[in-house]
């Protein structure tokens, strides 16, 4: 994007002052996904003249003298389970190519819609979200745009690696278990995981019903919390949606307020590469620093969240896995069948952890403002790697993955993923954990974090 | 714990009419062994009679 700012707002307001047409904004991050994409693999389809149309009527609303909305002629990307209205939602499997195109867009995808931003293509991830790599048996791996022979991290991970890349500076994804901060951390961008309930998943394709989260991933603070602001809103067709007012943060991010900050250890740092703990105690001597504390039994919570989903995306699932189990990417197939033979007490006992675990993170944040963990217990893995070295163990790579993210989603507690880049490595990110509902605390975390050099987003190849 | 083989998968498949074709079987077999390790940890913490789940159902 040759003289076209590369933020959302510098590109919204650039639009709106019609220094550059929505237009060429568009085509500018087309031709940057047609020299990046074949390498890297993180869109599955691109709407091309469709997404040109969208912003040559953009413009021309704009010459009439029309408000196009804070997001004008902004670009952004959709993991593949987001509907577009009269596109395939694919969410990553082959089976889902038989369904015919959206009739209408997602809740999320009309939001930012309505705000200006024009969609340019849906990103690649793990069949039906089940996976934290997005090396897709169907689509193929998406490359780290940091070092190609490496992961994006998933499932968001065509959405995460599409922003690091510099495509587009939006990018929405999902996170069930640690889908948004797992390739937030590998590809070294922001990402923000609402509080449970906040953005309503209507029109998209759903895993796991009481875990699935809507989110998204930018380049900076800035951007993450205006976008934010443009997707919060009730609606009523998610059952699970809470149904809460707009609570804005963009203007809070400079905030002075000093935050109380602890550090989760146990089970959080655990086998965690250096890294990692390095990226974790810069971050926490920028906020101030903090005692480290315990948040009880979350080896069990992380057990409790890997088989619900087992189970109900298997329950999801269900009528495909005894018709076609053959059409399912084989890695997804054998963990849903497994996830299948679960007992039913189990499943009601998670449930019950669940409330437990809840009220131990509430009596946490009686002392605390803002809670601090690494996202992932590694940078991200070669492409192909099957193990991880965790701890001094050996241990297989899929699995493990999100030891430290699923404990949190499995609360609904709302993170932003804060990249932590170091000279010739690959970055790391750190979970900036806040109380249920209170995002303008992580994000302010986060602003805080951007302004002292600490944390930032880093586009490869810039 | 008993290892899973493909037999107790086939077995327990069976109780719920589902079929698991043999080439699968393995591959199942690992992740159910996998998930049974996490489940025991689920089942085995005493939890408060009163602790009730978390979903939520709103009529």
């Amino acid at each position: 994007m040759k003289d076209i700012p590369s933020g959302v707002e510098p590109i919204a307001a650039s639009v709106r002052a019609r220094h550059f047409k929505a237009e060429a904004v568009i085509a500018a991050a087309q031709n940057v996904v047609a020299a990046r994409d074949p390498d890297l693999n993180c869109f599955t389809s691109l709407y091309g003249e469709a997404a040109l149309k969208e912003a040559r009527a953009l413009d021309a609303r704009i010459a009439a003298g029309e408000a196009p909305g804070p997001l004008a002629g902004v670009p952004f990307g959709v993991k593949n389970l987001y509907d577009v209205a009269g596109f395939v939602t694919l969410a990553g499997s082959k089976i889902n190519q038989e369904n015919p195109p959206a009739k209408a867009d997602a809740t999320l995808v009309a939001r930012l819609r309505q705000a200006g931003a024009i969609p340019i293509g849906a990103q690649n991830m793990d069949e039906y979200a089940y996976g934290f790599t997005t090396e897709n048996a169907h689509y193929g791996a998406t490359r780290n745009p940091h070092d190609t022979r490496r992961v994006a991290g998933g499932s968001s991970g065509g959405s995460a690696a599409a922003v690091a890349a510099g495509m587009t500076p939006i990018s929405l994804g999902s996170d069930t278990n640690g889908s948004i901060r797992v390739p937030a951390s590998f590809c070294g961008v922001f990402g923000l995981k609402p509080t449970f309930g906040r953005l309503p998943r209507t029109g998209t394709y759903p895993f796991v019903s009481d875990l699935d989260h809507l989110g998204l991933f930018t380049s900076s603070t800035t951007d993450l919390a205006l976008v934010y602001d443009a997707l919060q809103g009730p609606d009523l067709t998610d059952p699970f949606c809470a149904q809460r007012p707009v609570e804005p943060v963009r203007d809070t991010l400079e905030s002075p307020d000093m935050l109380r900050v602890a550090i989760l250890g146990d089970w959080f740092q655990d086998g965690a590469c250096p890294e990692a703990l390095t990226a974790l105690v810069e971050v926490a001597e920028a906020l101030g620093g903090g005692p480290t504390v315990s948040l009880p039994e979350a080896a069990r919570a992380r057990a409790a969240a890997f088989c619900l989903t087992a189970a109900e995306g298997a329950a999801l699932h269900w009528a495909d896995l005894r018709a076609r189990p053959g059409d399912f990417d084989p890695a997804t197939r054998d963990r849903l069948l497994a996830g299948a033979l679960l007992p039913s007490a189990l499943l009601i006992q998670a449930q019950r952890l669940r409330r437990w675990f809840q009220a131990r993170a509430a009596e946490l944040f009686t002392q605390f403002d803002l809670l601090l963990a690494p996202a992932t217990p590694c940078v991200a893995p070669f492409i192909g790697q099957t193990t991880l070295r965790l701890g001094g163990r050996e241990v297989p790579a899929r699995p493990n993955i999100g030891l430290y993210t699923q404990p949190i989603s499995f609360i609904g507690l709302p993170v932003v993923a804060a990249p932590i880049h170091t000279p010739g490595g690959m970055p790391v990110a750190v979970q900036l954990i806040a109380r249920p509902w209170q995002e303008e605390t992580a994000l302010r975390a986060a602003a805080k974090l951007e302004r002292a050099g600490v944390a930032g987003a880093r586009i490869a190849g810039r | 714990m008993a290892p899973i083989d493909d037999h107790t998968v086939s077995v327990m498949a069976t109780l719920l009419e589902l079929t698991i074709p043999p080439q699968y079987a393995a591959g199942v077999a690992e992740n159910l062994q996998r998930l049974l390790i996490q489940a025991k940890l689920v089942m085995d913490f005493e939890l408060p009679p009163d602790t009730e789940p978390a979903p939520v159902f709103h009529a």
